[in-house]
């Protein structure tokens, strides 16, 4: 009988471990981005193995370089406002990146015309992912929301070494350090809306927007970018605390093929 | 994977042996009969398409509430 329970309390064990092992997407690196796309997970059959194919394929990658591309003003564009308020959020170490998530029960978004996204994190990466005209900028912020049919809409801030950020402060004083580590629940108020830009009218965000993708496997297409034409700064002190978690965690630029960058400057 | 291939075919088998067959009656007895059981076949196939329609209705707005789910879920754990 106790053989019998052992046995099976085994079995469940290491159902459950196989389990997590095989639905666990492979890992990644920065050092591998050249070849993202040919990164294979053995435990799926064919057409499943190459999990992070579109990295490789994909025809609206993202990053790009801002300045290959012909930016057409003169379409008219959907208002853009960011509609943030302060939350208590978490602080999440991804392994990647330095990454604060919103509460379940944070309302703030951006509005996209009338439609409005809910904020589910923001991010950093250092040096930025956009670049203009090769120039990499000291890091970039992205803000990712998702809509109610899972769209995603990415608001990228370029950041500047200036002035420091008390908000950004924040997160660098509550991030955990290890990968995985997330504090949670923080106790600690945050507003998203104290990392945009100063001097913009958040309300009417003057903006670039191009189709792309994720800038992280599986690169998934799909996804609206939303740049904003005016930075925010964070200090030589404080960009080196971000480096001290993550440092070139920026994906290379990638083919425009053809897209038009809209701007409603 | 051969476990849903095998189920699947398991499923399909099941399916096609409980479909509906044609009895054989004389053709002059059943002309009243025939059209009744025309009439309540088409009431019932008119309630199978509403519940059909209500149905997709249904799970589509699951689909969306899928979606939007798993992607919520994927972007908090991880650098999306």
């Amino acid at each position: 009988m106790k053989t019998k329970i052992l046995a099976n309390l085994a079995s469940i064990i290491f159902t459950g471990y196989m389990s997590i092992a095989i639905s666990a997407p492979p890992h990644w690196s920065y050092d591998e981005e050249p070849i993202w796309g040919a990164i294979e997970d053995a435990a799926q059959p064919v057409p499943l193995r190459y999990p992070y194919a579109e990295c490789g394929i994909g025809q609206h990658q993202s990053p790009v370089d801002l300045a290959d591309a012909s930016i057409v003003d003169s379409r008219p564009l959907n208002k853009l406002a960011a509609k943030y308020s302060p939350d208590t959020p978490t602080f999440f170490n991804t392994g990647h990146a330095i990454q604060v998530n919103t509460s379940k029960g944070f309302t703030g978004g951006l509005k996209v015309g009338k439609e409005l996204l809910p904020l589910i994190q923001l991010h950093f990466h250092e040096p930025s992912e956009h670049v203009f005209g090769g120039k990499k900028f000291p890091a970039e912020l992205h803000f990712v929301h998702i809509n109610k049919d899972g769209r995603i809409a990415v608001l990228g801030v370029v950041i500047n070494v200036g002035k420091e950020n008390a908000a950004f402060q924040t997160i660098l004083d509550n991030m955990p350090h290890h990968e995985g580590e997330a504090n949670s629940p923080s106790r600690v108020r945050f507003n998203p809306a104290k990392l945009l830009p100063s001097g913009v009218n958040a309300a009417n965000l003057k903006y670039l927007t191009l189709a792309g993708s994720l800038t992280t496997p599986p690169c998934s297409e799909g996804v609206q970018w939303y740049i904003l034409t005016k930075s925010i700064t964070i200090s030589a002190d404080q960009l080196e605390q971000m480096k001290a978690f993550y440092s070139n965690n920026a994906r290379s630029a990638q083919n425009l093929n053809e897209r038009a960058i809209l701007s409603n400057q | 994977m051969r476990i849903k291939l095998f189920l699947a075919i398991v499923l399909s088998l099941s399916v096609s042996c409980f479909a509906d067959s044609e009895g054989n009656q004389p053709e002059s007895l059943l002309e009243v009969d025939q059209m009744k059981n025309i009439s309540t076949e088409d009431e019932q196939s008119t309630r199978i398409e509403a519940g059909k329609k209500e149905t997709e209705s249904q799970s589509s707005q699951e689909t969306d509430l899928d979606k939007k789910s798993l992607m919520i879920d994927y972007c908090r754990k991880h650098t999306c």
